[in-house]
């Protein structure tokens, strides 16, 4: 391929992500992503003030008891809360850039766009790169939302132990299990394309966190794509760590699921 | 000479559903080419294959005298469609649905504004697709059809929710563009009358075959001709007819309108 075509594909990809990025203006999804995430971290300092407050918890009755068992052997502090943080980001994770891949690219089928899309003179593996792209910086900036929000939910409960490296590195194994996790995601962009919907990549996804629980306490766990993400969060609890292998492993689902999801774009039937 | 759109010996099953099973089209540059066909006849498979949307099991298909194979952005860059139903992302307003559509296209910014004003859209710029009429949402699917200049339309069914007042506009409007620009339209529609009124040629598909292919006025010449008589006492126009005597007030020969043609080709009652 020559020099100008590689440019021209580039200005192409381009133009392609820009649209991509045009579809999601005044998507409620996109606000109820961020509204989602933040409850879930306002959850969490509930839980951690119900557990910081044990009298408190005791005249809450359930909610008290799920606060404590919640915190159950962690430090009332802001190590304790960010490893929570960082947990929730990591499994919850896995499943909410399912619902972001489920809903970019199932979103074209269930509104009748795709056969619009396939008839541009644009390259049909455009729009698959494209979409992963948005949903790669979509999630990025969910996740990175986490950081302002634990840190402002923090501060507010008044924890003890605040350490600026410690913040830091929270943020960097959030950024590093989100990469675990965008790595399982193709397969779910596949699913959709393929059922031309929504529902059977959600209930994919769903059954990957099935799959990620059973295979979490064996010694399979390092190898099975949707496992890895559990351990490296330690939400597998004691366990082994993720290998060289195991990385290997995620780089070629990823590479799987993008390239047949590729493969179906351009050469599958569209009969929508 | 170059066909605007040229298929030899299209064929699509569907497991075991043949839904086409030969079609030869030969649709000359600039004119108005109607497509008519039942419910399951094969039209919008044909389209979509035309489009390369689904594959042939067997044909070939050339627009504007290139393969989609072949060049396939460049074949598109020139082609304008609208398939099946009207479809446009709810949560954007008309002019963004539209933009999309110029940014992907590589039209110029003027574009946009331009087809709106073609389709009577400026009212509606900035109202969500998702709120738009039937009618209206048709009309920016022939918007975003036509943003990018195509030399040819291929279009399943465009008077597809439109009022009257719509129909018309539209059938001007693809009238306009054929004969003042010379872009080729290959329309398919159920409304026969439409079709009747602004075809150039018409072509009809009957369980997946093209069994007719057949110009307006040689619709007009070589169909069947039946002799309407006026006369004043109808009672007896069959007495005098076979005497020959009565005096008639009117003898005209009526052509076979597209509606009886179109029935008696497709096996249905004229």
């Amino acid at each position: 391929m020559s020099i100008a075509k590689l440019l021209e594909l580039d200005q192409t990809l381009h133009a392609v992500v820009a649209t991509e990025f045009l579809k999601l203006r005044r998507s409620k999804v996109v606000w109820m992503s961020f509204l989602i995430y933040g409850f879930m971290i306002a959850m969490l300092g509930l839980f951690m003030w119900i557990a910081l407050n044990p009298g408190m918890a005791e005249s809450l009755g359930l909610l008290g008891q799920k606060a404590n068992f919640a915190f159950a052997g962690e430090s009332l502090d802001w190590a304790g809360f960010l490893g929570m943080v960082f947990m929730m980001a990591s499994l919850g994770g896995m499943i909410f850039l399912s619902f972001i891949v489920v809903f970019i690219f199932g979103r074209e089928y269930a509104e009748g766009t795709e056969k619009n899309l396939l008839v541009l003179p644009v390259p049909r593996g455009l729009f698959v790169l494209a979409k992963f792209v948005v949903a790669a910086l979509w999630f990025a900036l969910l996740s990175a939302w986490l950081l302002p929000l634990s840190f402002v939910v923090g501060k507010t409960l008044g924890l003890a132990g605040f350490d600026a490296r410690l913040f830091w590195g929270i943020g960097g194994k959030i950024l590093v299990s989100g990469l675990l996790s965008f790595s399982t995601c193709s397969l779910v962009a596949l699913i959709a394309v393929a059922t031309k919907g929504y529902f059977a990549p959600l209930g994919y996804a769903t059954f990957t966190l099935v799959l990620a629980s059973l295979f979490g306490h064996t010694g399979w766990a390092p190898w099975v794509p949707w496992s890895i993400v559990g351990l490296y969060s330690g939400a597998a609890g004691a366990g082994p760590e993720p290998t060289a292998g195991s990385y290997l492993v995620l780089a070629a689902t990823f590479l799987l699921g993008l390239g047949l999801t590729l493969r179906h774009e351009t050469r599958a039937d569209n009969v929508q | 000479m170059t066909y605007a759109i040229s298929a030899q010996g299209l064929a699509k099953n569907f497991g075991p559903v043949k839904a086409v099973k030969r079609v030869d089209l030969a649709v000359r540059p600039g004119e108005i080419y109607g497509f008519l066909g039942r419910n399951g006849a094969g039209k919008t498979t044909t389209i979509r294959m035309l489009l390369g949307l689904i594959r042939p099991n067997a044909g070939t298909v050339r627009l504007l005298g290139s393969s989609l194979r072949e060049d396939r952005a460049g074949v598109l860059a020139k082609v304008g469609c609208l398939v099946e139903s009207a479809a446009a992302y709810p949560n954007l307003t008309v002019r963004e649905n539209l933009e999309i559509q110029r940014r992907l296209t590589r039209s110029p910014a003027a574009a946009v504004a331009e087809v709106m004003g073609l389709l009577k859209l400026e009212d509606f710029a900035d109202r969500r697709a998702g709120r738009l009429s039937l009618g209206n949402k048709q009309r920016l699917s022939l918007a975003r059809a036509l943003l990018h200049r195509p030399k040819l339309l291929i279009l399943d069914e465009p008077a597809n929710g439109l009022d009257p007042a719509g129909i018309v506009e539209v059938r001007g409007l693809l009238r306009r563009l054929a004969d003042e620009e010379g872009v080729t339209v290959f329309m398919s529609s159920h409304l026969l009358d439409e079709v009747e009124q602004l075809a150039d040629r018409v072509g009809i598909v009957h369980e997946g075959v093209l069994v007719e292919e057949v110009d307006r006025a040689e619709l007009r010449r070589g169909s069947r001709v039946a002799i309407e008589v006026a006369a004043e006492d109808a009672a007896a126009a069959g007495d005098a007819l076979a005497a020959a005597g009565i005096q008639t007030l009117g003898l005209a020969p009526v052509a076979e309108d597209l509606e009886s043609h179109f029935l008696r080709k497709t096996g249905g009652q004229s």
